[in-house]
């Protein structure tokens, strides 16, 4: 039914007394938002609450879509936002936060025993490894390249969902690319 | 890999994602070909890139068995516990401190309330006391009389004045009649007790003591009469 219809026009239609429609938004974006929460926390379940979150804030703050900028874009700010309110919380309660996961991926890149490059080749675990190199980096540097990388947003849409300087978002892709190249470098992934 | 950052790198970036505009690509690509710092990382950032999307394809690929779709509509349904449960946990430790405190504060006055109503009842009479001197001293006039002489009643056996005793020895059948008007199933009870309890003398006991000191009135009676009929015998003048 809303197959046909653009991602504003959906919204429209949802503005117009149309809730239903809002459902093939989510149809559209839920994976995309997924993967994107998922890169930035790095824990499924995280991640899973994540979108549905943005999603739920979405919908509930649909009259606040002045459309002035894409829906995807949209979505991907209220992830984004939500993804660093999660982060936060995890500081505040003082659990397992996502940042000690971070140090302790960091700190396993650092135990060649551990993560043994050739072994992980063996066991077909190179996306682990990519992981947990994705997953070492700061969050701030995390966030860039996951949105970049994960949904090809242009410097500009993660300037404005992170609500950064174009130039900042420039520094901090570089940055992440570089730490995440030594990183793999010290995996031997075949990084030159 | 270069140890020094170019100052080319905000291009170097632009250009890797292909952002850069006409002009700027034209100008990296002139400093590319005497930069081998830059070209190098060109070259490495593009197996970087290569390298996550091949995990994000992988990672893209679980996705598809677990969609979100069904689960918002479900998150919508989320109970005014996970709220709660959400707020406590972006409280600071302060505010959790506080709420611990003023739960304390609160068990606190309940139990105070608590034991000053608990204290009150504990003064007023109870059933037990208003029973006690209906079957301790069931004398006629008591039924007619309100609680606070039934208590009044209720210590008298403590002075254990004989002359009490003595002057209220109410036979079997006035106690029967006086108790009568009530229809009180305690003191039903209590004249059961009384049957029971009371001796060949017929006479109300107040208690176990009071039993004692009683027989021992009457057979201190009992004694005189016959030694003053014994007199009589020996001495008949003495009349």
């Amino acid at each position: 039914m809303y197959l046909s219809l653009s991602d504003e026009q959906i919204v429209e239609r949802a503005l117009d007394g149309e809730p239903e429609a809002f459902g093939e938004i989510v149809r559209r974006w839920e994976r995309r938002i997924y993967a994107l929460c998922y890169g930035i926390l790095m824990r499924e379940e995280d991640a899973r609450d994540a979108s549905q979150e943005t999603f739920l804030s979405a919908f509930k703050n649909l009259r606040g879509f002045r459309g002035e900028a894409k829906v995807s874009s949209w979505l991907h700010r209220i992830a984004v936002n939500q993804c660093i309110t999660r982060q936060r919380r995890a500081k505040v309660r003082g659990e397992a936060s996502l940042d000690d996961e971070h140090e302790k991926d960091e700190a396993s890149f650092f135990t060649p025993a551990m993560k043994s490059p050739a072994r992980m080749a063996e066991h077909g675990q190179k996306t682990e490894a990519i992981r947990l190199a994705v997953n070492s980096l700061p969050p701030e540097l995390r966030q860039v390249i996951v949105m970049k990388e994960f949904e090809e947003m242009t410097f500009q849409e993660i300037a404005d969902a992170l609500d950064l300087p174009l130039s900042t978002v420039k520094s901090r892709l570089y940055t992440a690319l570089k730490q995440l190249r030594m990183r793999l470098d010290k995996l031997s992934l075949e990084v030159v | 890999m270069s140890k020094q950052i170019c100052p080319q790198s905000e291009s170097l970036v632009a250009y890797l994602y292909d952002e850069a505009d006409v002009k700027e690509k034209i100008s990296f690509e002139r400093h590319l070909s005497s930069c081998d710092s830059c070209s190098e990382e060109l070259t490495a950032f593009g197996f970087v890139r290569s390298s996550v999307k091949e995990w994000r394809d992988d990672l893209m690929s679980t996705i598809v068995t677990k969609p979100i779709a069904p689960l918002v509509t479900q998150e919508r349904k989320r109970s005014a516990l996970v709220a709660i449960r959400e707020f406590f946990s972006l409280s600071p430790l302060w505010l959790q401190g506080a709420t611990a405190v003023a739960a304390i504060a609160l068990i606190a006055l309940l139990a105070f309330v608590a034991l000053q109503m608990f204290g009150n009842k504990n003064q007023q009479p109870t059933m037990a006391e208003k029973e006690k001197p209906s079957v301790v001293n069931p004398s006629p006039q008591l039924p007619k009389e309100n609680d606070n002489q039934d208590e009044k009643v209720a210590h008298q056996p403590e002075k254990k004045d004989d002359t009490n005793i003595v002057d209220n020895p109410s036979p079997k059948g006035e106690n029967k009649r006086s108790y009568k008007p009530k229809t009180n199933r305690n003191t039903e009870t209590a004249k059961h007790q009384n049957k029971r309890r009371v001796p060949k003398q017929q006479t109300p006991r107040l208690s176990d003591e009071e039993i004692i000191g009683d027989d021992v009135a009457y057979n201190a009676v009992d004694d005189s009469l016959r030694l003053s009929s014994l007199l009589d015998k020996i001495n008949p003048n003495n009349n």
